[in-house]
């Protein structure tokens, strides 16, 4: 998708990295690194802004309206939204990939089923999607997370049956074949290893786009919801409050942007790496 | 006109309309998934003697097939229900909102081509150069930026830093402008890539070296030679945010309070308004299958090759 020219690709490469180990770090260790409780109401500290700001020492990155520490509110909803988001992108890959080589192996009526069930979900905007099912099952975290788990599945499908189609023809599993391997062993030991690296890639380009799904939904009062915060959800709620205090929403908005930028700098250095096939010019 | 051409048109209608089907068949079991459609497509409010009423209407008593048959029926005729949230048709109420969201995305794609379309030219004929890099940046930036925290920042700066604009609201061409940068910054995006890698492909084409050789203007070169040949990539594109205009403008509708209907789908859906829904995703699903069926259609037209090797796979 991007036919961009190479820039200073390892800088680039090394901050991306740098701040995805940060975010798993805040991630795993919310609780350790958190000062605060990310829901506990201080009224005395309300509306602080952060450090440099005119803020003071004792909550660097500022509080919101209800004087709840954002540093430690932000710590918790990284974990969130990046629990959501790996969760998502794995039923994801999970859910496509067996479509796809059910579809490749099995052929015919199964294959014709999977390919316009592939078909309806490209045609619908997958916005509509989550919010039709929303709308009819309530809003609730595990729903939540079967929605952004669904997502992407198509693609994953339509590029694990394409490379299972091709695999097939290789020698390997025609060998395998010949020494009377199930179909099961034989997609699992050999083909599923042998196309691992196009599936990587895409679940890199999947991983932000959760991500943003996330942070979509929970910005609209439609995902993750309070007491639990997520960065979407935190950047709606500083919506109400853009007047008097930018920094409640400004803070998570930036955590967002940087998180997809790094995963896509990262997924573009892999996609080179490990997808000879897929290199440009 | 030919008779091949026909029968590619045919196909991929065929296959369009097998999706809608689709589409609608699984709204369909979705939603008797989702309880039994009487108490859904009601609403919290509704009395015993309507849930009564409307399951003899809708069939919901008679067996699967048949309901599926009569819902089939209702979608063709344009009987959606109506909306327990305003009490009035629901296909009416959407079509009301229709409107809004047209102006709203056809600003947003116009502001998304006069950005993207430049610099992706300029970019792929100073390739390498500090521009290349500066519009690839943007395009980078662009696409992963979402449109809500986009939206918070330009309210922040145009409305409550500098006053220029009003937050919130539709009715002038003030309104319009946030909204529309918003919605189209990640298309602009895009269409830059695109432009980007669809020049440098024609730009190193033998017949691009030919008009070269031929000592043509540059300006000729470029609008006779270059564009008509990079454009279909970057028609494909527009195309595709043209059919996915509901589900685009969800966001950007409810962050300004445009009254189109990517904001109704929202409030619908927080109320479980269901008739509502149902006809947005309907709706959506269709514009979506529509707009990709006449780029398939263009597609052919524009290139024979392409609708040869259909017709012979």
């Amino acid at each position: 998708m991007s036919p961009g020219p190479r820039p200073t690709r390892s800088l680039a490469l090394w901050l991306a990295l740098g701040w995805l180990a940060l975010c798993l770090i805040a991630a795993i260790f919310a609780d350790f690194l958190a000062p605060y409780d990310f829901t506990s109401i201080d009224l005395r500290s309300r509306i602080q802004p952060p450090l440099f700001f005119g803020g003071q020492g004792n909550h660097w990155l500022g509080t919101d309206d209800l004087g709840r520490d954002l540093y430690s509110r932000l710590l918790h909803s990284i974990r969130i939204s990046i629990f959501v988001a790996l969760l998502g992108t794995v039923i994801g890959a999970v859910i496509g990939t067996f479509l796809g080589f059910l579809a490749a192996h099995m052929g015919g009526l199964v294959d014709d089923a999977v390919m316009l069930l592939i078909d309806a979900q490209a045609a619908l905007p997958f916005m509509v999607v989550a919010l039709l099912l929303i709308a009819l099952f309530g809003s609730s975290l595990s729903l939540f997370i079967v929605i952004v788990g669904i997502y992407g599945w198509e693609r994953y499908a339509r590029l694990a049956r394409g490379l299972a189609l091709s695999a097939r023809e290789r020698g390997y599993v025609t060998a395998a074949r010949v020494f009377d391997a199930s179909p099961f062993y034989i997609y699992w030991r050999h083909v599923l290893p042998n196309t691992a690296s196009a599936l990587i890639v895409n679940a890199t380009l999947n991983f932000p786009e959760i991500i943003l799904l996330e942070s979509a939904l929970s910005f609209l009062g439609l995902g993750i919801q309070p007491p639990m915060s997520s960065l979407g959800n935190m950047l709606g709620y500083g919506r109400e409050y853009l007047l008097s205090a930018w920094w409640i929403a400004v803070l998570p908005g930036l955590v967002i942007v940087l998180t997809a930028l790094a995963v896509s700098i990262l997924g573009d250095h892999l996609r080179d790496r490990l997808d000879p096939d897929l290199q440009r010019r | 006109m030919t008779l091949g051409f026909i029968g590619f048109v045919a196909q991929k209608t065929a296959r369009a309309l097998l999706t809608v089907l689709f589409i609608v068949t699984l709204v369909f079991f979705v939603l008797r998934l989702a309880g039994d459609p009487a108490t859904v497509l009601l609403g919290p409010e509704a009395t015993p003697d309507m849930i009564e009423e409307l399951t003899v209407r809708l069939g919901l008593d008679q067996p699967l097939w048949r309901q599926y048959l009569a819902y089939l029926s209702n979608v063709l005729s344009g009987d959606f229900g109506s909306s327990f949230l305003h009490n009035r048709d629901a296909l009416a109420l959407v079509m009301e909102h229709v409107d809004a969201t047209l102006l709203l995305s056809g600003a947003a794609l116009a502001f998304a081509l006069l950005i993207g379309v430049p610099l992706g030219v300029v970019s792929a004929l100073h390739r390498g150069s500090a521009w290349d890099r500066a519009a690839m940046t943007f395009a980078v930036l662009g696409y992963c930026i979402p449109n809500f925290f986009l939206a918070v920042l330009l309210m922040l700066l145009l409305s409550i830093h500098w006053a220029l604009l009003p937050t919130s609201g539709g009715g002038s061409l003030a309104h319009l402008v946030m909204p529309s940068i918003t919605l189209g910054t990640a298309s602009a995006a895009i269409i830059a890539r695109f432009t980007r890698s669809a020049m440098l492909e024609v730009l190193g084409s033998r017949y691009m070296r030919a008009a070269e050789a031929r000592d043509l203007p540059t300006v000729r070169l470029m609008v006779h030679h270059a564009f008509p040949n990079a454009a279909i990539p970057v028609v494909t594109v527009v195309g595709f945010m043209i059919g996915g205009m509901i589900g685009g403008s969800i966001v950007t509708e409810t962050v300004f309070a445009w009254p189109g209907v990517g904001r109704l789908f929202v409030s619908s859906v927080a109320n479980r308004d269901i008739p509502v829904v149902q006809v947005i995703v309907l709706l959506s699903g269709a514009a979506m299958v529509v707009t990709n069926l006449v780029i398939d259609i263009l597609y052919g037209w524009l290139d024979p090759r392409i609708r040869l090797r259909r017709a012979a796979g």
